[in-house]
């Protein structure tokens, strides 16, 4: 498995349904990342300019929901069941599938733990307020207190300029940045010759932004108590080897 | 910036923009860590380069700009502009955008000089985004517009302003880039910092690979005597470099004066007695009368700067308490954040002076609670360390990666008894009304005026900065001794004495 895949994967199920949906999303994850260390090579504007926010867009989402499906099964068994259904059909949208604005982002506010919030108000996206109160803070001051200083490389180094209240805000927003710039170049929405906006140059500097982005957040779950991380596992080596490729 | 290979003060030139294209191109060096941050300028995107006094941010922008030029096959134009600009100082609201679209539109004029395309605008937002948008079709290449100096550590009224510029040009084949620095709050109303751009922190820190590797280098290129130096037994080059380099927090023009200060001694074998000597030289030259230069320049913050001293001294004292001879190795340090959040803008300025240096945002102290960890500067330190000389031991201890930062707990006496002092009302620069013989050649300003010229400015009436820096090309170019090169000279000291 890529290292980057790893990182966002941690120690799936041995079996069970989990096992094959965590275990196929490993899978193209890893293509994904193949597919993308070559593009990163290549001197093919066009190619550059038509595959690469291809794939940064699809290993972000693919990197947000293999990130959903450790910390809420629920989610990804019942999109798989929905899948599984004899009524799902391919050409309608369906209201179970993964959603970037409901699943990732969040929908805005949510409501505060002396609000008492019901169980349908709380929020699920994974880059939510709900998700920061419950995880994510606290994933990441172990981050911050456990890694040594001399471990993680520059990522590591802008990882500790964050605090962990603000972690998962900071996020968000850049997750929310490259979500909407690489989908101009997926959608093919720009009227305009589009051939400057997805010069080798920005293209790369996408890529490179969402594996970081990507390495940050696995990194960041494997010091989560709530997920299982393989005991022969480091996710610091993980982490320095995603970086030595990336950028 | 940096010295000439001769090591002469005289030839020090302090700011990256002050060198021409080809000497910057000749002396500038940038690490692996560097190339990213330059990458990102290259990129399509909106970003904010943030970063203390001579940490290298203008030569990043600059050197960016340099590797999108117009007569290539890259899709972008780099257009660099400079806003160290008197007017831009002393303005706000539509007087401040359309001083400010002046400049650019001359800027891209001159970018485009020779080259057979015109560039027409109104100084106002819409005309200058409209042609901007126009010259990129025309050029078919996006347009990467590098805003340096765009924050004032003194004045915040026009910022706002100035990110309504950024916010509004930056689109679908224009992206803006600007450098800040740490403490910059205010980015008007329209201006989301964290949603309406990338904010990249230049940061040399020691536990990067490479640093004193990348250090060495920049001493072989702009003090290639300095790196052949024999070394005492004890010293190798590289951890000569990285020493130096660490000593400084990595600010890569407090670096160059380091250098330049140790060249001057001259030695056959350098050793710790004569590092530790500069050291000391550094701080009590170089350091502790920057605080004074920059004090006038604080605009209203001006009081704080009596606060940032205090916590300085407590600080260092503290760091350098050498009760059992093993606190006296504390090179960085932990203070819980309701300190840090109440005496905020002095830890800003102490960090723009470059006493400290923020390595970790939150960082967990043994007593509860956490704060951020500041690097602290080693040759403040080595004033307060015991007996204040550079030994082999303190050294060795100084260099180790094992040792703990000193921690400061909100319950600690050091600085209990500091005060934020309120704001002064007055939001203008003290600097500007300053006389010119502020600018006197002394420690705080090397590269300063001569008794002689601020004698022959005064006879010219010439008697404040304002007043010298509002003087027209002619007026200064008539006083007797004052020719072309002076006249330019006395712009860059006028420049360098308003915004570093």
């Amino acid at each position: 498995m890529h290292a980057l895949s790893s990182l966002i994967c941690g120690e799936p199920p041995h079996r069970g349904d989990l096992s094959q949906i965590q275990m196929h999303l490993a899978t193209n994850l890893d293509r994904i990342f193949g597919r993308s260390r070559s593009l990163l090579k290549s001197n093919d504007s066009d190619e550059v300019a038509l595959i690469g926010p291809y794939l940064g867009r699809a290993a972000l989402e693919l990197g947000m929901t293999t990130l959903v499906s450790r910390f809420d099964p629920m989610r990804i068994l019942a999109i798989r069941k929905v899948q599984l259904s004899p009524t799902y059909d391919l050409s309608i949208r369906n209201q179970m599938a993964f959603d970037w604005a409901a699943d990732v982002q969040g929908r805005g506010k949510a409501k505060s733990w002396d609000q008492l919030p019901k169980l349908t108000e709380l929020e699920r996206a994974l880059l939510g307020d709900h998700y920061q109160d419950l995880f994510w803070t606290e994933a990441f001051q172990f981050v911050l207190d456990e890694i040594p200083d001399d471990r993680g490389g520059a990522w590591m180094m802008s990882l500790r300029r964050i605090t962990p209240e603000g972690y998962t805000t900071n996020t968000r927003q850049e997750a929310s940045r490259l979500f909407s710039h690489l989908s101009k170049g997926v959608h093919q929405e720009l009227v305009i010759p589009a051939a400057a906006q997805f010069d080798i140059p920005t293209v790369n500097d996408l890529l490179i932004r969402t594996f970081e982005l990507l390495a940050s957040l696995g990194l960041t779950a494997c010091y989560s108590p709530s997920l299982r991380v393989p005991s022969n596992f480091n996710p610091i080596d993980a982490y320095e080897t995603c970086q030595e490729e990336f950028s | 910036m940096v010295d000439s290979a001769n090591g002469s003060e005289q030839n020090l030139i302090l700011a990256s923009e002050d060198f021409s294209k080809q000497e910057f191109r000749q002396l500038h060096r940038f690490s692996k860590n560097d190339e990213r941050v330059i990458a990102k300028l290259i990129a399509h995107g909106p970003v904010l380069l943030q970063g203390s006094r001579g940490s290298g941010k203008s030569a990043l922008l600059r050197e960016a700009a340099f590797r999108l030029p117009l007569d290539n096959d890259s899709r972008a134009l780099g257009i660099y502009i400079s806003l160290r600009h008197m007017p831009l100082l002393t303005s706000v609201g539509n007087e401040y955008q359309r001083i400010l679209c002046e400049l650019l539109i001359s800027q891209v004029q001159r970018v485009l000089k020779d080259s057979g395309n015109a560039f027409d605008a109104s100084p106002n937002l819409v005309s200058v985004q409209g042609a901007l948008s126009d010259l990129s079709q025309t050029l078919q290449k996006r347009l990467v517009i590098m805003f340096d100096d765009a924050a004032h550590i003194g004045r915040e009224a026009s910022l706002g302003d100035f990110f309504d510029v950024f916010r509004t040009l930056s689109g679908s084949t224009i992206s803006c880039k600007a450098t800040i620095y740490p403490g910059v709050t205010n980015f008007g109303k329209r201006f989301d910092v964290h949603n309406d751009a990338t904010v990249i922190d230049v940061v040399r820190d020691e536990e990067q690979p490479g640093f004193g590797e990348f250090f060495l280098e920049v001493m072989r290129t702009r003090y290639p005597a300095l790196a052949e130096q024999r070394l005492g037994s004890e010293l190798d080059a590289v951890s000569f470099a990285f020493f130096l380099g660490k000593s400084v927090l990595g600010n890569m023009r407090s670096f160059l004066f380091l250098c330049n200060r140790i060249s001057e001694r001259d030695e056959k074998v350098l050793g710790f007695s004569a590092i530790g000597e500069s050291f000391l030289n550094m701080a009590s030259g170089f350091y502790w009368p920057l605080i004074e230069e920059v004090r006038p320049k604080l605009g209203k913050y001006e009081p704080v700067a009596e606060t940032a001293v205090l916590i300085a001294d407590r600080l260092l004292v503290e760091a350098g308490r050498a009760s059992d001879g093993t606190r006296s190795s504390d090179t960085s340090v932990i203070i819980h954040r309701d300190i840090v959040s109440r005496l905020a803008k002095a830890f800003e300025i102490l960090e723009y002076v470059g006493f400290i240096s923020r390595r970790e945002a939150s960082r967990a102290m043994k007593s509860g609670g956490r704060g951020p960890r500041f690097a602290l500067n080693l040759c403040m330190l080595l004033e307060h360390t015991h007996g204040t000389r550079l030994t082999s031991e303190l050294f060795k201890r100084w260099l180790s990666k094992s040792v703990e930062a000193l921690q400061i707990h909100v319950s600690a006496p050091t600085f209990q008894t500091i005060k934020m002092p309120d704001s002064s009302e007055v939001d203008d620069l003290e600097i500007l009304d300053n006389p010119v013989d502020s600018l006197r050649k002394a420690p705080a300003y090397p590269y300063g005026l001569s008794d002689r010229m601020i004698e022959k400015l005064h006879e010219a009436s010439i008697n404040t900065i304002r007043e010298l820096y509002e003087a027209p090309d002619a007026k200064l170019d008539a006083i007797p001794q004052i020719g072309d090169a002076r006249v330019k000279y006395l712009r860059n000291v006028v420049a360098q004495a308003v915004w570093l």
